[in-house]
């Protein structure tokens, strides 16, 4: 799947009309819905034959955005960014007292894991796996409890797909714009301008609440 | 050595990529996968009533039958 990746810009074929819905995101996420329309109508027993296939249709469209943002597939550490990208947008029941912001949940996962350096893909991706995998469940348990019953499963699981490949390509968007940033600009200064604009925002969102809640 | 001296000089982003985080904090910030299932599926649940009421309301106005009952 990984291989269908334009990583430098040249394009995979070499032709114009070929390569563009190639490297656009549209073809994973028709891709996705098409798969989950499938694998919903069985029930149970076809989710779970086709729940990698969707992974591997979300795995794509990451590692899409994250060429398109200036990340480098061919190192060990692009390849892992893209694999916590699963981790966003989850929440485990941990979290639920807890600040659930974006570097939160990337400071969790980069605990869980040991330092990059003098370590090979193969040593780190156990428990990188364990880590996204808390969060990852969250929305697979969503996704698994809509299509479990067969037949309206199907339409269940192309609506749910559709909202997993939006879901996950925007949070892929935003993780490897902030590191294209963090690669130009240093992580400490866009890490502190990231914590200002979020509180901007909570409060504006807060203000959007707040009349309809009274 | 005054404190101005001492400080550490951060660098400015530009308007774009200032842009752009902000982007990226509503992005990464927004939603969580619930509340993503709930919007497309509120997206699809709401055009497809949209749908039907134009549907229901064309029949309505279209049919001879309903247009010589109402008059």
């Amino acid at each position: 799947m990984v291989l269908t990746i334009d990583r430098d810009g040249k394009g995979l074929t070499g032709r114009r009309w070929l390569d563009a819905p190639l490297s656009s995101s549209w073809i994973d996420g028709a891709s996705a819905i098409v798969t989950g329309a499938l694998g919903g109508v069985g029930g149970l027993a076809t989710t779970a034959v086709e729940l990698p296939v969707t992974t591997a249709f979300l795995m794509r469209g990451i590692a899409q955005i994250a060429v398109r943002e200036g990340e480098d597939l061919n190192k060990d550490e692009g390849k892992l960014e893209c694999l916590k990208v699963f981790a966003l947008g989850g929440r485990t029941s941990g979290d639920d007292n807890a600040d659930t912001g974006y570097y939160s949940v990337r400071l969790a996962v980069a605990e869980a894991i040991p330092k990059l350096a003098h370590k090979t893909l193969q040593d780190l991706l156990p428990r990188l796996l364990a880590a996204v995998a808390e969060r990852f469940s969250v929305p697979v348990a969503t996704k698994i409890g809509s299509q479990a019953a067969p037949g309206i499963g199907g339409a269940a699981g192309a609506l749910i797909n559709l909202a997993f490949v939006d879901h996950f390509q925007r949070k892929a968007m935003g993780h490897f714009r902030v590191r294209r940033l963090e690669r130009q600009y240093g992580p400490t200064v866009i890490m502190d301008l990231y914590g200002d604009l979020r509180s901007d925002w909570l409060r504006s969102e807060n203000k959007k609440r707040a009349p309809s809640a009274a | 050595m005054t404190p101005d001296e001492g400080a550490v000089v951060k660098p400015a982003l530009t308007e774009e990529d200032l842009a752009a985080l902000r982007e990226a904090v509503i992005l990464l910030e927004q939603d969580t996968f619930t509340e993503a299932v709930l919007n497309t599926v509120g997206k699809f649940v709401g055009g497809g009533m949209s749908l039907a009421g134009g549907f229901v309301r064309g029949s309505r106005t279209s049919s001879p039958r309903r247009s010589i009952a109402w008059s």
